[in-house]
């Protein structure tokens, strides 16, 4: 008979049984716990004041997560049961789950949350009673945050050159809308004197404008200058040029000359009110019809302006504002007739050039 | 001399001749009409070796904690492989050494050799695991981790036995040193890799296969 191996012995095989009867013991007498990594979180909902009635909140039944130390399965579904783990946690966090059924607020619309939403990502347990519940690097959050409609692209660092933290703009939780006076608080630091103006002229709803890309979005309808066209593509830097007070806002040139004096092709020829023949849209976007003549007459270099046509209002017009058109030009080449039937030229001469016409 | 005597140096002599062959032996010490006493050669390169081999794994832990900021958890990515990778290594050592002494015949390597292969998979193995705990002892898995330090502890007192005791014909005073440390380590290993096997499935009901 082959002699037993030397590492099989009785006392060895006793020595397991006995671990595996004592932890099934332990197991059985008390919970499951024995096999948890780590305490419960124990904060409870009174440590948020953006919640009402903290001290009476209860979510699930249990106050905080602590309560539910000796019952894993609240949390941990069997892997072979359809319960997902994410489930199990919206099952008494029932407003982050309406946030993600009605796709809003942050859980609504942050990656993935739709198709397979996970919550133990950015909100780890079993790290003791102490233990944070959120767990976010701030720069590797950033661009998830943009969902809430607020970028943090221009916050990454605080006035004192330090990191921000969540807690720096939500010392309050997360829960319900964010607190906007908390903007002014910090950036009245950075530049008292600035806030004040710019509170009074515009008012403590910083959201309004702010999206934090750097840029501001405002509803420029409210204002006298509507931005129809391109104008309304434009970054606000383009016509308000370093300008930082609302009175130096509100004074940007409102007449098209302002800005578009260089864009002018006509020379100011056609006068300054661009809007007459143009539209915002396209430059060649004219709505001025001169169809009945080229207004390309006359040399380049010295075109002839709506007044000289029309010195008497577009209804009339009369030829003999030019040096080449005066009266005893015109009747010479004209002979044998009065003045007085040279009066409609375009008849005649629709183009412009030396058309010979009939009457 | 004794027959037995002669039989004993012959043996002795062919297998420290063995040894010296295989392993370079330095300190074979003749001792007066016995067999040579020899060592476990090498003098202690398994333990460099051993040393090379947590160096290196402290290395790319130290990786991992910088990228996350905090000990990698034991059930995220880096804390799993961890723990399968020690597991493996601890289950390589309480399994191929003692199933070469139950082989005979030169192919399968000097089982000295073995020993020092169990020696160093038995001291990196736990350190991989020591590390996945991200120095958390909570329940089962804070047994599991104490039985593997007192397995490893045992594990040097033989050693260290090995080394001390020496081999020579007063065979019964070895014997029953080494049987009394054997009593100690070996139960202690079966308990260990109990514990450690419900500590696995646990670990993958909470953790691993978690919906």
């Amino acid at each position: 008979m082959r002699q037993r191996p030397g590492f099989i012995s009785p006392t060895a095989i006793v020595a397991a049984v006995v671990v595996f009867l004592g932890v099934g013991a332990v197991m059985h007498l008390t919970s499951p716990v024995i096999f948890s990594p780590g305490g419960l979180n124990a904060q409870t909902m009174s440590g948020l004041a953006s919640i009402p009635a903290p001290e009476a909140t209860q979510l699930g039944g249990v106050s905080s997560h602590a309560a539910l130390e000796d019952d894993c399965g609240a949390c941990h579904p069997a892997p072979w049961g359809n319960r997902t783990s994410a489930a199990a946690c919206l099952a008494c966090h029932t407003g982050v789950g309406g946030e993600i059924k009605a796709k809003g607020g942050l859980h609504g619309r942050l990656e993935g949350m739709q198709t397979s939403p996970t919550c133990t990502g950015c909100h780890p347990e079993h790290n003791g009673p102490e233990g944070a519940l959120t767990v976010l690097d701030v720069a590797g959050f950033a661009p998830q945050h943009d969902v809430t409609g607020f970028s943090l692209k221009t916050h990454s660092e605080t006035a004192s050159s330090g990191k921000f933290s969540c807690a720096d703009c939500h010392p309050d939780g997360y829960g319900g809308a964010y607190d906007q006076a908390l903007c002014a608080g910090c950036h009245a630091r950075i530049d008292a004197a600035f806030m004040k103006d710019h509170e009074a002229a515009f008012g403590i709803g910083c959201l309004g404008c702010h999206d934090g890309t750097g840029n501001t979005s405002v509803d420029h309808d409210t204002f006298a200058f509507k931005l129809t066209g391109k104008h309304a593509a434009l970054p606000c830097e383009d016509c308000h040029q370093d300008t930082r007070s609302l009175k130096e806002y509100q004074s940007a040139p409102t007449d098209c000359y302002g800005c578009h004096a260089e864009d002018d092709e006509h020379d100011g020829a056609y006068g300054r009110d661009c809007g007459s023949c143009h539209s915002a849209t396209r430059w060649d976007d004219v709505t001025f019809d001169h169809e009945v003549f080229p207004l390309d007459h006359g040399s380049e270099e010295k075109r002839p302006t709506c007044e000289t046509c029309h010195p008497d209002g577009t209804d009339t017009y009369a030829c003999y504002g030019c040096h080449e058109h005066t009266q005893s030009n015109v009747v010479d080449e004209h002979e044998g007739r009065p003045l007085a039937e040279l009066q409609d030229c375009v008849r005649c001469h629709e183009g412009g050039g030396d058309g010979e016409g009939g009457d | 001399m004794s027959t037995e005597a002669e039989t004993d140096a012959a043996k002795g002599a062919a297998q420290s001749a063995a040894s010296v062959a295989a392993q370079g032996d330095r300190t074979a010490v003749a001792d007066r009409g016995r067999a040579p006493v020899t060592r476990p050669a090498g003098r202690g390169s398994e333990l460099w070796y051993a040393l090379a081999a947590i160096v290196a794994a402290s290395g790319l832990y130290a990786v991992a904690y910088s990228q996350a900021g905090r000990l990698p958890a034991s059930s995220g990515w880096v804390g799993h492989g961890i723990g399968i990778a020690g597991f493996v290594l601890m289950l390589m050592t309480a399994t191929l050494y003692p199933l070469r002494k139950l082989r005979t015949g030169g192919i399968w390597g000097p089982t000295a050799s073995w020993l020092r292969f169990h020696m160093v998979t038995g001291l990196v193995g736990p350190y991989l695991v020591l590390l996945h705990t991200a120095m958390r002892f909570n329940g089962l898995a804070g047994l599991t981790m104490l039985l593997t330090v007192l397995v490893v502890a045992s594990g040097l007192v033989g050693r260290f036995l090995y080394t001390r005791v020496p081999r020579s014909p007063r065979a019964g005073a070895r014997r029953s040193t080494f049987a009394a440390w054997y009593f100690i380590h070996l139960p202690l290993t079966w308990a260990l890799f109990a514990a450690a096997i419900m500590h696995i499935v646990a670990a993958l009901y909470y953790a691993t296969l978690a919906p």
